[in-house]
């Protein structure tokens, strides 16, 4: 169980707060996506959860316990892959590992266990130049998983990629996420990725972040692209659009 | 690899050299133009012991070829060497300082890119009061030439990380020394070569002008002793000696860069 409670949080040197008195509750091992309009602090939210930075007031714990003295309960990947260039795939997915000065053999054995995870079997010693947008994503995502957090902290991770890579990824995120133990919170901006992907839909309200917005999405664990076209889902795209437009024009 | 890929692979690389020959013609031929023209206008002007003609500064070279190529240039490739090597050594120390402790960044950096700008061949001079004619004056000019491109293109490199990867890095947990290591150093190899690059024909300039004003040996002494002898020909053969010294220099460095930077586009 992720708990935010009563979290104040201002960027040292910055006039306006990010989030005031802010709560949120997430329940283990869902797949929760984030939305809210650009700037509205989303990525602030992981990297309050990633520790980067330390809330002014109020707290956040995991299973009751502050974040300060839980490790490696979160592995967050960033919106634009981050590779080394000058590390080989295999070396990249190793990398937190290797930061934890683990043994070869055992980094070596779980990058390649979480290559062939992400489609990659085969691809471990090429560099990252000669990997497509796409690759180069899943290449992320496997370094994401070897970090070992129980938590997946998704920010935009397919934002920059053309829709047909996207589509794409997003079906094979949600195949992997059906397969693994974990919980994922994913930031988006897009309203049909956010249905497609997750159970349940998170909107930021306020300026700055007071609350939020819980919707269920009422799709099953299998599910395909043509349930999108559901008379139920189209209204709750619909809410979900009509929410965040309200919220950018205040 | 796909066969295709491959042979793709290797029509580009044909097509890569072919067109370095290419691009490359021009400057090889307006050079040869320009030998010629050399050649052709000293022999019209025929007064040796002011414009040399080329096949005479080779012919001085080669018949001074045991002491140029013995005495001389051993003498100066010690200098550059040396003075090289500790500038490249007090650089790198001087930007790893640098990027460790930011206050002595902000109090040295405005400095040195300011010095940037001292023609230190200009103030050669005072070091010869300071350590006269010795082997340490030359090396000393070496390494001041070299030392600011040196620490500043290095440092430059360690601050061109982008501040995402160092924060990917510390939510793995790294710390400051991995962070430095695996990521900070690998970010800034390029820079260094850049550095490199630039220093040495940079330090042959350096070693020839400080042995100009004065040193047993070295090809800047012999080049100065032919000019007391008004001797144009002799004068110019060292200099010669020096651009394809540097040249090589930097082919070999070009060949190295290649091979440890191998993961670049
Ligand atoms: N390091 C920082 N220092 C000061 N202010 C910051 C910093 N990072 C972000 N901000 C500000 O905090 C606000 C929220 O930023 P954040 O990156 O969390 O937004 P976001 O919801 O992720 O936006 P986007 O959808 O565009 O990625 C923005 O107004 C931004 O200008
Ligand atoms: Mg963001």
């Amino acid at each position: 169980m992720l708990c935010f409670e009563h979290v104040s949080f201002t960027y040292p040197g910055s006039e306006d707060a990010i989030f005031r008195d802010f709560s949120l509750r997430a329940e283990k091992g869902g797949f929760i996506s984030v939305i809210g309009e650009s700037g509205s602090g989303k990525t602030t939210l992981f990297r309050l959860l990633n520790g980067l930075e330390q809330p002014q007031e109020g707290s956040i714990t995991i299973d009751g316990t502050p974040i300060p003295e839980k490790k490696n309960f979160a592995s967050y990947m960033p919106q634009q892959d981050l590779l080394f260039p000058w590390l080989s795939v295999e070396q990249n997915v190793m990398l937190p590992m290797t930061i934890r000065k683990q043994p070869k053999e055992l980094c070596r054995k779980k990058a390649l266990e979480m290559l062939k995870k992400v489609g990659l079997a085969g691809w471990e010693k090429r560099y990252p130049r000669e990997l497509s947008g796409g690759m180069r994503q899943r290449v992320s995502f496997a370094r994401t998983l070897c970090a070992g957090g129980e938590l997946l902290l998704l920010d935009e991770p397919f934002s920059a990629l053309d829709s047909i890579t996207r589509i794409s990824l997003q079906e094979w995120l949600r195949d992997q996420w059906n397969h693994l133990e974990k919980t994922i919170l994913f930031i988006t901006h897009d309203v049909e990725e956010a249905v497609f992907l997750s159970e349940k839909i998170l909107v930021l309200t306020g300026r700055p972040v007071t609350g939020l917005t819980e919707f269920e999405v009422p799709l099953p664990r299998e599910r395909t692209r043509e349930m999108l076209l559901r008379p139920d889902i189209a209204e709750l795209k619909e809410q979900l659009i009509a929410l965040l437009r309200s919220e950018a024009t205040e | 690899m796909t066969r295709a890929g491959y042979k793709q692979d290797r029509a580009a690389a044909e097509r890569k050299t072919y067109s370095t020959v290419t691009r490359q013609m021009p400057g090889v031929i307006f050079l040869c133009m320009l030998l010629i023209l050399w050649q052709v206008l000293s022999q019209a002007i025929g007064k040796p012991y002011l414009l040399p003609s080329p096949l005479s500064v080779l012919e001085s070279l080669w018949e001074n070829r045991r002491e140029i190529f013995l005495v001389h240039l051993p003498a100066t490739m010690e200098v550059v060497a040396i003075g090289g090597v500790l500038a490249v050594l007090s650089g790198s120390l001087f930007a790893i300082l640098m990027d460790w402790f930011p206050w002595l960044k902000r109090a040295l950096y405005p400095i040195l890119t300011w010095t940037q700008t001292i023609p230190v061949m200009c103030i050669a001079p005072a070091f010869v009061l300071w350590f006269g004619y010795t082997v340490k004056m030359r090396v000393i000019v070496v390494i001041l030439v070299n030392f600011f491109t040196v620490t500043v293109n290095l440092y430059d490199g360690f601050a061109s990380v982008r501040p995402e990867r160092i924060e990917l890095m510390r939510t793995y947990g790294a710390d400051r020394l991995q962070i430095f290591s695996m990521l900070k150093m690998p970010t800034a190899l390029p820079y260094f070569f850049t550095a490199l690059r630039i220093s040495i024909p940079w330090s042959v300039i350096g070693a020839a002008v400080a042995e100009w004003l004065g040193a047993q040996n070295g090809l800047g002494t012999y080049s100065r002793s032919c000019m007391m002898n008004l001797d144009a020909a002799g004068l110019l053969a060292p200099l010669l000696v020096l651009t394809a010294f540097a040249l090589l220099m930097n082919a070999l460095l070009g060949m190295i860069e290649r091979r440890v930077l191998y993961w670049q586009e």
